[in-house]
This record gives structure tokens, C-alpha cells and sequence, in this order.
């Protein structure tokens, strides 16, 4: 490429660097208009409510006529915040572009286009009002017009280019930072939002009372889930129990034993098995497992008495047993694939046979990836729950192997729906223990396989 | 006691010869990597193979404890004798084979375990379950691999955190410790520093007393510093087979001759 | 370990013959316990595959997958239409996003500590259960953002779900493009963004299709995540656009649904079908990330 642009070259440069700088001050001028045009629409009970981002701000609150009263519906400081924001940061976006801070200007204007996101959020907390003013949901809307989405699509056309203005690889940068923060900042919301929300509940049962106590009854208000966290305990220990043994055993066959061809015939089967969605796994284990386990102990009672109905810990334990052999057998099947031949060939050369060379030498060296392996299968047991659902039973007893439990994911899932107040949150709760257990194992993965990496480097 | 006399009179029939090869052809594939090989390897001697790399010196080597039976496509016909018994019959034990022509592979391989573990593996798979028992078998097997005075404070320390020399040595004691009587060698100090090397060809005059030792090398000044005796392996034949001392003086073949004064190799 | 027929220890094994073989009991007892597994293991997959797909595959016909639900067949034509919003939407969110942050995190970052706590977090998060996602996304979608059970809600949830593991194999693949490739195109004068987009995107390709095509596969099995937030709609969609805001349930979420519902016969028909139907998905996803991982050794 010629460094020196031609005459020409720099006129169209020049040309096309103008048309974004009044481009992105043009969109930028019209966004702050329409901070006076309508802007949210509110219909209850056949009537028509529709305001801009001005009224938002300005009036204390719109009034709304109810069957039987009136109120004035209050706006939160968040909601006249963001509606404020939506107006000052175009305005503060021109006048960075005027003073050719691009970086910054762009940065207004991704603001401006979050605000309409911002005020969505505080929908619910609007709706909330009406509902209490006898207005059933179903004659209730509220919708946003199109200035709010022409403000979060402008928004974003002013912030392209005005980051356009600082050249293209600029652009492309801050583009894929913005993802980048999106993505991040949705992992560690995510995070920060299930520690947090599960604390009110905990706070307010007490701690030891929530973990350590035996009765589950939300229609009672009794709230303890050690019957829970000892069901999905046992669930996934039984699992790992039964399915470690055979999956490095098949794990074993498959990289030591068999001979390449069968190998390679009977590593999809693993994989696909990996693959198949857990409805299927639960839908099979409700139509074959449990009526097995019916007929096979039809005979015994639980502890309490009661009949053998089959949805029960055993069956819970095959289920996530047949679920976790795949993780287990491809990651130990890795692992051992990845241990030296020169550790077999010194084994054998001292007159070992092939079977203790495996179970002395081969699998001992691959011990660190077996046991992340394992513990990864743990996380996928403690966390599985449609299939569980269907073959648990769902009853909150201390776990029993052929009576009926509810593990703390499937306590999650049937509740939620129609849970309210503290029972809500004490489902939170819930969640809160299950995250901890399960950044437990997962921390405990990444210390494993950690240190699996470094024995590698040794050797 | 009636049988084991019988064995050592075989054994003394023939002539203190350890290991015979017949007749041995080998194919990998279509690869024919061994062309008629005979030669008879006498007992507590050190009989070096060498040859310029790709003539089968260490597939060769490998016969002798049927490593090569690890190369699916291998194929082998003649005879491979130890003490007057055929290896490559049918009804062969390898393990018992293997354990009795124990190897010292290329590169150190020790196993990812301790020292003490990995000298005591041998041992514990042949059914050595006694502590100290197992003790006394690491300390005489590291002795004779001349290593114990450097090992023995470090016996529970992992193998890896030795030096290369280090880790030979020690591969050269786990081999002692199943109490072979043929140690095959091959290129054992290809990956070694020079006074790594010092060491264990010492080691090798050391073990001659003992065992029988059968060693592959490609540097020449090597295999007259240990070898008593040295065949001279080239595309896969046996060019010549005689004591050292002579071949390297004045070799039969016109060929052994150009090898050893460098001329190809 | 017991051993038959070995050579004691203390007896010299140099004067022992070798031809003949000692049989160690252990060995066998081993060697019968690995082949055990491997049988149940395969056994597990043939049965659980024959039996639904040989229940299901007598219910499946054209009109069970054209037509809406009436009176005299409940067709999952709907359902089908919602899986697809599901996993289009879906991608369209998180592939762009999942692909630009996997790019800024192994191309624009000095890779320092930050990256490193940026990589555990995503790695963390990668192996929460969706259970946990549907319960954010209940709360955040669904009552937060006003958007009740939907298919915008169950897509959103879902991005955040395969979101982590979209940037964690895309940045393996793009990590592993050779570092001479960009050098010699930057020393040719090529701006950052043009190698990225032309040497080092298109080397990672059959990687990051693989991860695209098993993020599809995860949707597609996805049951968890959904319960909470998209509903349980099986309404034909009335507009394009309008129907990512109508509650629409998945195949997945069908299933589990019709197995709840086991008054009539039928209902079981239907589980199997959709079973079936679900099973040649994974088959047919699980041929595709092969070939696309065959494109990645070549």
C-alpha cells in the first residue's frame, strides 16, 4: 500500500469522516426530542393512559381509575432516573463529539441505549400497583411506544459511529469489548444474584433451622430442607457408587483392552448416550425402572409403613448411575489414553501381565484426570433434575432407599410456580445451598484436573 | 530338587551359551526389518549390537523379551532360545520371559510413584508383599545399580524430581529388583549428559559379573569401552559377529570396516 | 493378590521353565469385571434406544408433525415451530456475543491475571445446573423484566446457559491457531481486526462450528432451564414476530408434560414419538459435530 494518500484519497476520507460525525450528532439531536414524545402506554380497564419521558419525570405520579377507587400510580426514582438519563446522555454524547472525545461519546450513547432496558425492568413494580387497585391482570397492558425502541436502536447507530470516527480497528475493538462485558457481566450477575437472593430467607428461618431441619411443610410454614440436601447427598453418592466402578472399568476396555476397531464402533454409542436429552432418560426410568422396582419389592413397606410404589431413591440412583457413566467413561478414557507408552512398556518389561500393568501402572498415572472426571460426574448428578423429577416421587421424607424423596433441584422445579412470600424465598434458599455445593465440586474439578496438568509437565 | 538339577545340566550342555537366535526373520507390515539373523549370546559376557540407525539393532533386541509382540502388524518367524527353551513357543509364559530378561528402555521411563515404589513394583506384582522383605530388595537393587548412596535419604520423594542420569540409574535398579539374569539395553545412554554416561557404563562392567548383559548402541567407542563381544547389524542382517577386540581391530567385512572409521552411519 | 500356579518368591525364577503358562486368578477376575461393564454399558444404550424408538416409531406419521392438535390427533406441529423460535432466537443472541467475547478475551486482552479470573468464572459457571438458570430467569425475565412466561424469557435464560460454554471452546479453538499465522499477516500490514477476521477466525472455524452445533444440542435437550419460564403454550403461532412474546412449551418440556398426563393411551403414544423424534436429533447433531470436528484435523 502506497503510504502517501493521493489528493483524492484524503477528500472521500475527509467526505466520508463528516457524513458519521453529522450522522451521529443528527440521530444523537433527534433521541433527546424524544424525551417529550409518548413514550409508555398504560390500558386498564379500557382506558387509555400514554405518556412521555417528560411527564415521567415531571408529574408525581399518573392516576388511575380502578373498579371501585382511584389512586395515583407513583413512579419509582429509578424509573424517573433512567427516563433522565435516556435525555442527558445524548446531550452529553454531542457535545463529546463536538469536542471530538469520541471514546466518550460513544460510551453516552450505549448509556442512552440501555435506559429504555432500564425502565423496562421497573414494569413489574407498575403493575404491581394497578393489580392492587382490583384491576385483573388479563384487562391490564403496558407497553412502551416507538420512541423506546427507537431510542435503544439510535442509541446504539450514535455509539457505532462515533466510535466509527476513531478508524475501523478501534471500532472492531470496542465492539467485541462490549460483548466481552456482556457476557462476563452476565456470569458474574448471574452469580452475585443467586448468592444473594437465597440470604432474606435463610436470614429470617435462621440458618441452622433451614439446613438442619427435618420437616419440610411450606403450608405450615416449616422450612427444613436437611431431607432435601440429604436426598440429593445420597442420590448422587449412590450414582457415583454405582456408575465410577463400571465407567473407568468400560473406560479401561476401551483404551487398554479392546482392539481399535470395536473401540471405535463403541465410542459413538458413549457419546450419543452423553447427548440424549434428560426427559428421555427420566421418561425411560418412569416407564421401565419404577414399575421394576414395584414388582420386585412388592411385598416390603417403607420404614413408615406405607407401600412400594417404585418412584423412589433407587430408582433416583439408577437414573443419574446410567447418566453419569458417559461423562465418566470419556473423560477416564482420555486420561488413559494420554498416560506415556513408555510407563506400559517399563511395566511389562518386568514381566508384568497386561492386566496388572493397567490397574498397577496405566491407571494409577491417570488417577487426577479419573477423579475430575468423577467429580465432574457429581456436579451433573447433584444438579440433574428433570429426570429426576419424574422418578423421584416428590415427597419431602428423609431419604430411604425404596421410599419416595425430594431432591433440592426437584424442590426448585414443582414449587416455583405457585410458591409466594417467604416460601418463595425459602426456595431461593434452596437455591443458595445447591450453588454452594455445586461451586464446591466445581472448585474441587479445577483443583483436580489443575493438578493433572502439572504432573503432565513433570513427565 | 531332581528337576532343577535336570535344568542345570541343560544349562550346562550348552556351552554357556544364554541366548540363541535362529533363523529369525521379522516383519512389520511389509517391512522386512529382520533378514535371518543367528547369533549366540554367551552368558555373563556384554554383547553390544551396533549398526547406523534403522538396521534393526533394538527390534532385534527387542525379540529377545518379546516387546515387539506390542506392534500389532509384527510378524516373526525362527527362534529366539533362552537356556535351550524356544520364546516364541505357544506355550510360552511371557510375563515369566520378561520378568527373566528384564530392559532398560531409551529415554528414563520411571513410573509417576515414589523411588521406593517404583523399585518395589516388580517385586509387589510377583507376589512380595513382606515390608521388609521390599526394603531389603530396593536397598540391594539400588545398590546394584550403584545409586543407593545418592537415593537413600530421597526413597519417598517422586521419581521425577531426579536428574536424567538419576532416573536411568534408577530404571537400570527397578529391573534388578525382579532378579533377572539377562538385562537388555537399549541405547541406555542416548539421552544421557557424558558423565551421566561415565557412570553407567561402569555400572554395566559391575553388572557383567552377575548378569548377562546385552546392550543396543550406536556410538562405536562406547561398545569397545564395555562390550566383550559386538555384532554388527546392518539393513536389518547380521554383517559380522565376533569378540570386540577384534572386530575393531581388523574387521572381516568391508563394510564393518567402513562403519566403524565413520565412513557411512 | 492371590496368584496360582506362580513361582513363589523366594524360589530362583531363573531355573523355571518357561514353557508354562502361569494364570494369575486376579488377572481374570479383572479382565471378566471389564468386560461386565462395557456389556452393561452398551446393553443400557441398546435398550433404552430400542424401546422408544420401537414404541414410538408406529406413532410417527406426516400428520403427527403437521398438524396442530384437534380432536382426532394431537399433532406437535406448534411444538416443533417453538423448539425452532427456541433455538434460532437463542443463537442469534448468544452466538454473536459468545464469538466477540471469546475474540476480545484471547486477541485484545494482555492475558494476565484478569483473563485468568475472567476463565475460572466462565469455567465455574459453565457447570451450573439449569435448574438454577431457570430460577434466575423466572425471577429476572419472566417478573423483573415484565415479560411473563415466554419464549423471549426461556430464550434469554438459555443464552445465559450456553453463553459460558459458547466463550469457553471458542477460545480453546482460538488459542490453539498458530501464532505464525497472525505474525506473517500483521508484518504483511494487515490492520488487527482484518487478520482476525481473515486468518484467524476462519482457521478456527470447524471449532467454533462445534461449539455452535453442540450449544444446539443443549437447547434442544434443555428441559430444566425452561420449566420455569416459558410456559406451557401449544398454540400455532398467529405472527412472525408477536410469537416470541406468547408462553410456547418444547419438545422437551412436551414430553415430560404428556408423561405427567398418563390418563389415556394416547398421551404415552405421543411421549414416545416425541422421544423418538428427539433421539435421531441427537443422532443427526452428533454426526454433524463429528464432521465438523474432522474439518478441524484437517
Amino acid at each position: 500500500m502506497n503510504m502517501c494518500l493521493t489528493e483524492k484519497e484524503k477528500k472521500t476520507e475527509h467526505i466520508k469522516t463528516n457524513i458519521k460525525f453529522f450522522s451521529a450528532v443528527g440521530v444523537g439531536a433527534l433521541i433527546v426530542l424524544f424525551f417529550i414524545f409518548p413514550y409508555m402506554q398504560i390500558i386498564a380497564n379500557t382506558k387509555n393512559y400514554i405518556l412521555s419521558g417528560f411527564d415521567i419525570l415531571t408529574l408525581p405520579g399518573v392516576e388511575i381509575a380502578g373498579l371501585d377507587k382511584t389512586a395515583i400510580i407513583k413512579f419509582s426514582t429509578y424509573m424517573k432516573a433512567s427516563v433522565l438519563l435516556g435525555a442527558i446522555s445524548p446531550i452529553c454524547g454531542i457535545l463529546f463529539l463536538i469536542f471530538k472525545k469520541f471514546r466518550f461519546a460513544g460510551i453516552s450513547f450505549a448509556i442512552c441505549a440501555l435506559t429504555p432496558l432500564m425502565s423496562l425492568i421497573n414494569i413489574a413494580n407498575i403493575k404491581n400497583q394497578i393489580i392492587d387497585l382490583n384491576i385483573s391482570s388479563n384487562r391490564l397492558y403496558i407497553g412502551f411506544l416507538w420512541p423506546f425502541f427507537l431510542i435503544l436502536i439510535g442509541g446504539l447507530i450514535c455509539s457505532v459511529l462515533s466510535l466509527w470516527l476513531r478508524g475501523g480497528e478501534k471500532l472492531a475493538e470496542s465492539v467485541f469489548f462490549c460483548f466481552a462485558c456482556v457476557s462476563v457481566g452476565s456470569v458474574l450477575f448471574v452469580t452475585l444474584y443467586m448468592a444473594l437472593s437465597g440470604i432474606p430467607a435463610i436470614s429470617e428461618i435462621g440458618l441452622f433451622k433451614f439446613l438442619f431441619g427435618t420437616k419440610w411443610n411450606p403450608s405450615k410454614q416449616v422450612y427444613g430442607i436437611l431431607p432435601l440436601i440429604l436426598s440429593s447427598i445420597f442420590g448422587a453418592a449412590g450414582a457415583i457408587i454405582v456408575g465410577v466402578p463400571i465407567g473407568i472399568l468400560a473406560a479401561v476396555f476401551l483404551s487398554e483392552v479392546s482392539s481399535k476397531k470395536i473401540a471405535s464402533l463403541i465410542r459413538p454409542v458413549v457419546e450419543l448416550l452423553a447427548g440424549i436429552p434428560s426427559v428421555i432418560y427420566g421418561f425411560f426410568g418412569m416407564l421401565v425402572i419404577v414399575p421394576l422396582i414395584r414388582n420386585l419389592f412388592f411385598d416390603l413397606t417403607t420404614l413408615d409403613g406405607k407401600p412400594i410404589i417404585g418412584d423412589s431413591l433407587l430408582a433416583v440412583i439408577i437414573v443419574l448411575a446410567i447418566m453419569v457413566l458417559p461423562t465418566i467413561i470419556s473423560t477416564a478414557e482420555t486420561s488413559l489414553r494420554a498416560v506415556p507408552i513408555s510407563y506400559r512398556e517399563a511395566s511389562l518389561g518386568l514381566g508384568a501381565t497386561p492386566t496388572q500393568t493397567i490397574f498397577k501402572v496405566t491407571v494409577p498415572a491417570a488417577k487426577s484426570g479419573i477423579l475430575s472426571g468423577v467429580v465432574l460426574g457429581v456436579g451433573r448428578a447433584i444438579g440433574e433434575t428433570m429426570a429426576v423429577i419424574m422418578v423421584a416421587g416428590n415427597i419431602a421424607n428423609m431419604p430411604e432407599l425404596l421410599g419416595s424423596v425430594r431432591l433440592l433441584t426437584t424442590g426448585i422445579a414443582i414449587d416455583m410456580a405457585y410458591s409466594s412470600g417467604l416460601f418463595r424465598q425459602a426456595l431461593f434458599g434452596i437455591g443458595l445451598v445447591l450453588f454452594v455445593f455445586i461451586m464446591i465440586v466445581n472448585i474441587s474439578f479445577m483443583l483436580i484436573s489443575k493438578r493433572g496438568v502439572q504432573i503432565d509437565a513433570n513427565s | 530338587m531332581g528337576k532343577k538339577s535336570d535344568l542345570k545340566s541343560k544349562k550346562n550342555k550348552s556351552n554357556d551359551i544364554k541366548v540363541s537366535i535362529e533363523n529369525l526373520n521379522l516383519f512389520y507390515g511389509n517391512f522386512w526389518a529382520l533378514k535371518n539373523v543367528t547369533l549366540d549370546i554367551p552368558k555373563g559376557k556384554v554383547t553390544a549390537f551396533i549398526g547406523p540407525s534403522g538396521c534393526g539393532k533394538s527390534t532385534c533386541l527387542k525379540t529377545i523379551n518379546r516387546m515387539n509382540d506390542l506392534v500389532s502388524s509384527c510378524r516373526i518367524d525362527g527362534k529366539v532360545l533362552i537356556d535351550n527353551e524356544d520364546i516364541y513357543d505357544p506355550k510360552t509364559d511371557v510375563t515369566l520371559l520378561r520378568r527373566r530378561a528384564g530392559m532398560v528402555f531409551q529415554t528414563p521411563n520411571p513410573f509417576p510413584m515414589s523411588v521406593y515404589d517404583n523399585i518395589a513394583y516388580g517385586p509387589r506384582i510377583h507376589g512380595i508383599k513382606n515390608k521388609a522383605k521390599l526394603d531389603e530388595v530396593v536397598e540391594r537393587s539400588l545398590k546394584g545399580a550403584a545409586i543407593w548412596d545418592d537415593l537413600k535419604d530421597k526413597l519417598k520423594k517422586s521419581a521425577f524430581g531426579l536428574s536424567g542420569g538419576q532416573q536411568q540409574r534408577l530404571c537400570i535398579a527397578r529391573a534388578l529388583a525382579v532378579e533377572p539374569d539377562v538385562i537388555l539395553m537399549d541405547e541406555p545412554t542416548s539421552a544421557l549428559d557424558p558423565i551421566s554416561t561415565l557412570k553407567i557404563e561402569d555400572l554395566m562392567a559391575e553388572l557383567r559379573k552377575k548378569y548377562t548383559v546385552i546392550i543396543v548402541t550406536h556410538n562405536m567407542q562406547q561398545a569397545t569401552r564395555i562390550a566383550d563381544k559386538t555384532a554388527f547389524f546392518l539393513l536389518g542382517e547380521v554383517i559380522e559377529y565376533s569378540d570386540t577386540a577384534s572386530m575393531f581391530k581388523n574387521p572381516a567385512d568391508p563394510r564393518t570396516e567402513q562403519y566403524i572409521t565413520g565412513r557411512f552411519g | 493378590m492371590q496368584t496360582v500356579n506362580s513361582p513363589k518368591p523366594s524360589e530362583d525364577v531363573n531355573l523355571l521353565s518357561l514353557h508354562k503358562k502361569r494364570i494369575k486368578v486376579s488377572d481374570i477376575i479383572w479382565r471378566i469385571l471389564i468386560y461386565i461393564s462395557i456389556i452393561i454399558t452398551v446393553g443400557i444404550f441398546a435398550i433404552i434406544i430400542l424401546y422408544i424408538i420401537i414404541n414410538g416409531i408406529n406413532y410417527i406419521s406426516l400428520d403427527f408433525f403437521t398438524k396442530a392438535p384437534n380432536d382426532s390427533l394431537e399433532g406437535i406441529l406448534p411444538i416443533i415451530i417453538n423448539t425452532l423460535y427456541v433455538e434460532v432466537v437463542t443463537l442469534l443472541i448468544a452466538v454473536p456475543i459468545g464469538i466477540g467475547s471469546a475474540i476480545y478475551l484471547t486477541q485484545y486482552v494482555k492475558q494476565g491475571k484478569f483473563v485468568k479470573i475472567i476463565r475460572f468464572c466462565t469455567e465455574t459457571l459453565a457447570g451450573i445446573p439449569s435448574i438454577l438458570f431457570g430460577l434466575f430467569g423466572y425471577t429476572v425475565f419472566c417478573i423483573m423484566f415484565g415479560l411473563g412466561s415466554s419464549i423471549i424469557a426461556g430464550c434469554l435464560t438459555m443464552v445465559i446457559c450456553v453463553l459460558p460454554n459458547i466463550v469457553r471452546t471458542t477460545e480453546e479453538t482460538l488459542l490453539t491457531v498458530p501464532k505464525s499465522y497472525k505474525d506473517g499477516a500483521l508484518a504483511l500490514g494487515a490492520g488487527k481486526f482484518r487478520v482476525i477476521m481473515g486468518i484467524v477466525l476462519p482457521c478456527a472455524m470447524p471449532g467454533i462450528l462445534t461449539s455452535i452445533i453442540l450449544a444446539v444440542g443443549r437447547i434442544m435437550g434443555e428441559s430444566a432451564a425452561f420449566l420455569l419460564t416459558i410456559g406451557t403454550g401449544t398454540k400455532m403461532p398467529k405472527n412472525l414476530f408477536d410469537h416470541i412474546f406468547a408462553s410456547g412449551r418444547t419438545l422437551t418440556l412436551h414430553l415430560y408434560y404428556m408423561s405427567g398426563n398418563s390418563s389415556t393411551k394416547d398421551s404415552m403414544n405421543i411421549c414416545f414419538g416425541v422421544a423418538t423424534i428427539l433421539l435421531i436429533m441427537v443422532f443427526i447433531l452428533n454426526c454433524l459435530a463429528k464432521l465438523a470436528a474432522k474439518g478441524f484435523r484437517k
